[in-house]
């Protein structure tokens, strides 16, 4: 399992002397298997962080290492899960999770059987042949992270992916996010502005400051474990343990705005 | 209020009144049928509707000199359908090219600014100056007139890809060729067919002018040989099979652009 270390990472918008500093001497380390979690106000540079981790935009000073070695770009071993949606409106829901598999050049039977377990996996069975318009905000967000996983890149870099959906999506989805991540062992980089979703997930929630993002406040939790043991999200979510959690990161979200 | 159950407030109205819309036309027929019947206007500026009638199908009959008239839509047809590949093959390329490279759109950008507003007729004497009055002739003009809204479709396509999409594909593990063949292709697809509408249709309107110099068939040229006798009812059966022609262009790149781009609108 690869390891992602980010040692005093800037990045300035746009590169260069002139552009402003969206991030600022950012460390961490994305240990194989966790869940890192950060949380920030809009506009504290999140986005910038992933599309630097995922290799879009290259490090203003710092370095980004994945075992030991400088990025050099995007690669398959980090995929990422967008804010926006991404998928591919000319292929059908079948079609997006099998993109990743014709980009490897798998035969197509093996490719039909791979997406429609992942179809399954993430309760789309039968939506293989469905156009992408005739499903649902929720629907099309599972088929995105079916596509992602489809990759199965080691990291999963997921920028809000659930931002647009309603209060009860989002939690079935969350709950989905974390059974799938404890049957792949898969590291998870998750950005959110939901206090509650990153004490939710996080085996670790990082908070940043506004304009320049900088790391001010860390975490560690087993929340994440907690569901995935008792199988509740609710009793998860309503334990005095949690809410004294949520209100801790909440504070910490405010004491950075001043 | 809404005035239909589909219709949005505020929204200017959807669709339309096909009743309407057959009123019309039946309207201007009798009108057409009128002017005739009664001697508003003289048959030779006006010819009624049935004798128009009665030269289309003489026309349609072996008695008629040159083939008859579909020897004249073939032949405007296999021009038009001829510099209409010719365009597709050139344009295409040039503005997809224009699209993904910078130093093509500078190259090229001023070219096509200048020449895409020119009237076919500008330089339709041109082209007879270098290609002589022959079917190459023809070809070039139409290929000139339909080139221009091709390119501009492909390189406006080109830009239709969201940049997610794209980071997406390459996180995915996606080799730049497979990006643009895969992603940004098809992203470019509906602008693409709507270039292909725009472009045919403009290429039929110049096929006129195309034919005004030395054809020996052709809708064009039947139109502009029947003027000189003062068959005015050839003219308008002419006008008339251009014009349908057209909607039937334009109806099958619509259908096309359906069948080929479902998903375009509906996001």
């Amino acid at each position: 399992m690869p390891r992602l270390v980010v040692d005093q990472l800037s990045m300035r918008y746009p590169a260069g002397a002139g552009g402003v500093a969206a991030l600022e001497d950012i460390s961490f380390t994305l240990e194989p298997g966790e869940i890192r979690v950060v949380l920030g106000a809009s506009g504290c540079g999140k986005t910038t962080l992933l599309n630097a981790l995922a290799g879009f935009l290259p490090p203003s000073s710092g370095r980004i290492l994945l075992d030991g070695r400088p990025l050099a770009g995007p690669g398959a071993e980090r995929g990422v899960v967008l804010q926006k949606q991404a998928l591919f409106p000319w292929l059908t829901a079948g079609g997006n999770v099998e993109f990743p598999l014709r980009l490897r050049g798998w035969p197509r039977a093996r490719r039909r059987a791979e997406a429609e377990a992942w179809l399954a996996r993430l309760g789309l069975e039968g939506c293989h042949g469905q156009p992408l318009h005739q499903l649902s905000g929720g629907m099309r967000q599972r088929v995105e992270l079916a596509r992602a996983l489809a990759a199965d890149p080691a990291i999963l870099l997921l920028d809000e992916p659930f931002g647009a959906l309603d209060a009860f999506t989002r939690e079935s989805l969350q709950c989905l996010l974390l059974t799938l991540w404890r049957d792949s062992g898969k590291s998870l980089f998750f950005i959110t502005h939901s206090v509650e979703e990153a004490a939710f997930l996080g085996s670790t929630v990082m908070v940043l400051s506004p304009r320049p993002g900088r790391v001010i406040h860390e975490s560690a939790l087993t929340f994440n474990r907690a569901f995935l043991q008792g199988g509740d999200a609710r009793a998860v979510k309503a334990d005095p343990a949690f809410i004294a959690a949520r209100e801790q990161l909440l504070e910490a979200v405010h004491a950075s705005q001043g | 209020m809404p005035a239909r159950a589909d219709d949005h407030y505020g929204l200017p109205p959807q669709g339309g009144a096909w009743p309407l819309s057959l009123a019309v036309l039946a309207a201007l027929l009798a009108l057409w049928w009128a002017a005739a019947r009664f001697g508003w206007v003289s048959p030779l500026f006006l010819p009624g509707p049935g004798r128009v009638w009665r030269t289309f199908l003489w026309l349609c009959s072996d008695q008629a000199t040159g083939g008859g008239l579909a020897g004249h839509v073939l032949a405007s047809l296999g021009r038009v359908l001829g510099a209409f590949l010719l365009a597709v093959a050139i344009a295409l390329p040039l503005g997809l090219g224009m699209g993904l490279n910078r130093l093509l759109r500078a190259g090229l950008d001023p070219l096509l600014e200048f020449y895409r507003p020119l009237p076919p007729l500008a330089y339709l004497p041109l082209t007879v100056l270098w290609l002589g009055i022959g079917e190459a002739q023809k070809l070039l003009l139409l290929t000139l007139a339909m080139a221009p809204p091709l390119a501009l479709a492909a390189r406006a396509g080109v830009r239709a890809v969201a940049v997610e999409q794209l980071h997406a594909a390459y996180a995915m593990g996606a080799s730049r060729r497979q990006a643009l063949l895969w992603v940004v292709l098809p992203a470019a697809l509906p602008d693409i067919l709507i270039g292909l509408r725009i472009g045919l249709g403009f290429g039929w309107t110049t096929l006129v002018a195309a034919e005004m110099v030395a054809a020996e068939r052709g809708l064009g040229q039947m139109v502009l040989n029947a003027s000189n006798f003062l068959r005015t009812d050839i003219m308008m059966v002419g006008i008339l099979v251009i014009g349908l022609i057209a909607m039937a262009f334009d109806g099958a790149m619509r259908l096309l652009a359906r069948r080929l781009t479902p998903w375009h609108g509906k996001q």
